[in-house]
């Protein structure tokens, strides 16, 4: 599987290990492996900017921090639309941080698929603890935003399991509200340990392809200087993790020419999102984001309320132009909600002459069923919580004002119609001792190499149903880790 | 057929397609002065950082919204009155064609996102 290529001079920067991707899982192992004494080169393909470098969601942070301005779009009968980070931290610095460890039930569904050892909860505890330690997981120190609590009043009208989700964010200790706080991102976190373990990282430069050569991994990148002009650099390494996304991990394996099994099996959580219309003002400037989840329909689908600030609105309203000016008037007494479920699979190539993968989605009939259902008893939720008025983020769907007028939603989703979203991405390289799925073995060194590992969301076996990102740091602690004592790296 | 392709302008366009959306929405002439630079910016910064194999579709969907309006007037979109220039993006929002109501709905929701930014920066304090 290694290749063994020409075309890669011994004129290269060296180091023990190399990282491809800053986000969760690079950061994180890096880290560990910087910190178990190893010489760590961390690159990066976008830039390092603080996180207040612009406001979450806002047109600055898309163009500054978003992978393509925020426009990826998953190509077949059913579009998808997903969203990466590319900015040191990656998906860290973009995502809300709401925060899970993910069940032993979806751990067991994963050794069964893909025969992966030593893989439970149990196992997994003290990695999520010790991830825990660094970027703090904290609850809301006082009440949830209007937002958030009209779903938990929903819920419970209707009898319903919610819960309040923690995030991965500090806090203000002096305010009731919990503001000022700040999110524990990666920048915020991981990477200055890893710096201060000695670890160098490098944006600004885009890996175009790996090789093996004499018992060396050799990466072939592209640097992008302040003044736009682009120049080639190499790198050389014993070891090279791969952390660079469940899309770009992938893509970069093929375009190495690694390709069994690589991007044949990327999943999602697809989600459809509405716009409610309550009776009292329940939307403010400024503040904290929404905590609450629904739990009752695991694993089928689960609920949340999205940022809801104005031009998050105006976008999630496109769907209804005509009523775009209530926005405007009745921005307060709005809010943007969500059902995703686990359903549809895709596959990540590239394509000859472009340096952007292509993905193909698949969202079968239960999967666009699911969603349909999700649909339905989101709105069903929201009723209960008092909206009176729901606006379905579907073109040509209905504007619902009553219980009764969710029996207008189709029975399922047209496939041109489903206009769903994706923020959480994964198991397009997954871990395991079943080489007939299996990209990596049970701790992430890809099958038949030596030296190269992924750490990143590409490795889990599937949808993880809660928010990836504690999962993504946990097991990336444990591929490092293991690296490290096996003495590999 | 090639002098009017030569009139034709991705850039002045995408220009003119946010100065539209801005002063429709915000219902007073200055507004495009004000906000449309920033919207139009933003349109086509999406657009040059989208992946590289959308570009050129992209690219092409903006020419022929430029072009649409030549059979008529012998003008092209970005040439028109404000009024005109409204009434083709409502003619494309309302059409038939599928294509034409995403590329309004894509680059109008985009627009009005840049311009909420504007607008509304104080909501990110």
């Amino acid at each position: 599987m290694p290749l063994q290529t020409s075309g890669f001079s011994n004129d290269s920067v060296s180091a023990d290990v190399i990282v491809i991707g800053s986000g969760p899982g690079g950061s994180v192992a890096g880290t560990m492996i910087a910190e178990a004494g190893k010489s760590v080169v961390m690159l990066e393909e976008g830039q390092h900017l603080s996180l207040d470098s612009a406001p979450h969601f806002s047109r600055e942070e898309i163009l500054q921090k978003y992978r393509n301005a925020g426009i990826n779009i998953a190509l077949g009968r059913s579009k998808l639309a997903y969203v990466e980070g590319r900015c040191v931290g990656g998906g860290s610095e973009i995502n809300r941080g709401l925060y899970h460890r993910i069940s032993d039930t979806v751990l067991g569904a994963w050794r069964l698929a893909c025969d992966v050892q030593n893989l439970s909860l149990d196992a997994l505890v003290p990695h999520f603890e010790a991830c825990e330690e660094t970027a703090k997981v904290e609850y809301l120190p006082g009440p949830a935003p209007l937002i958030s609590r009209r779903l938990d009043d929903g819920a419970r009208n209707l009898g319903w399991s919610s819960i309040e989700v923690p995030r991965l964010y500090a806090y203000g200790k002096n305010s009731r509200s919990g503001a000022p706080g700040r999110k524990q991102s990666m920048s915020e976190t991981f990477v200055p340990r890893f710096i201060v373990a000695g670890g160098e990282i490098v944006p600004d430069t885009r890996v175009i392809k790996i090789a093996r050569s004499n018992g060396r991994w050799f990466v072939k990148a592209r640097v992008t200087h302040l003044n736009g002009s682009l120049s080639e650099r190499e790198y050389s390494a014993k070891s090279v993790f791969l952390s660079c996304g469940a899309v770009q991990t992938p893509a970069l394996l093929r375009r190495s020419g690694m390709r069994k099994n690589v991007g044949e099996s990327l999943r999602f959580h697809p989600m459809l999102k509405v716009v409610a219309l309550f009776t009292e003002e329940i939307n403010s400037p400024g503040g904290l984001e929404p905590v609450h989840q629904i739990k009752e329909f695991d694993p089928r689908f689960s609920m949340g309320c999205s940022m809801s600030k104005r031009p998050a609105l105006a976008m999630a309203m496109a769907a209804h132009p005509s009523m775009m000016t209530q926005v405007d008037r009745e921005w307060q007494r709005m809010a943007i909600y969500y059902v995703q479920s686990t359903g549809g699979r895709a596959t990540v190539r590239n394509l000859p002459g472009f340096a952007d993968p292509l993905v193909r989605v698949q969202l079968g009939p239960e999967d666009l069923n699911e969603l349909a259902d999700g649909l339905a008893k989101l709105a069903q939720v929201l009723f209960a919580a008092g909206a009176e008025a729901i606006y379905p983020s579907i073109t040509g769907y209905p504007v619902l004002r009553s219980v009764a007028d969710i029996a207008k939603l189709p029975p399922t989703l047209l496939p041109q119609k489903a206009n769903a979203t994706a923020l959480h991405l994964f198991s397009s390289c997954p871990m395991g001792e079943n080489k007939a799925v299996c990209v990596a073995d049970s701790f992430g060194r890809v099958h038949g190499t030596e030296g190269l590992f992924i750490a990143d969301s590409s490795l889990l076996c599937g949808p993880t149903v809660v928010n990836p990102q504690g999962t993504v740091m946990a097991v990336a602690r444990r591929t490092a880790l293991r690296a490290v004592e096996d003495r590999l790296v | 057929m090639m002098v009017a392709m030569m009139w034709l302008s991705f850039e002045k366009t995408l220009r003119s397609f946010a100065d539209t959306i801005v002063e429709t929405k915000q219902q007073f002439p200055e507004a495009a002065a004000r906000h449309g630079p920033e919207v139009a910016m933003f349109l086509i910064s999406v657009h040059r950082k989208m992946p590289d194999y959308l570009r050129p579709p992209f690219w092409g969907l903006v020419l022929l919204f430029d072009a649409w309006s030549l059979p008529m007037t012998g003008k092209p979109f970005h040439r028109l009155e404000h009024a005109d220039r409204a009434a083709q993006i409502e003619a494309w929002r309302q059409s038939s064609l599928e294509f034409q109501r995403r590329f309004i709905e894509f680059y109008g929701s985009l627009a009005v996102f840049g311009l909420y930014s504007d607008l509304y920066h104080q909501d990110y304090l």
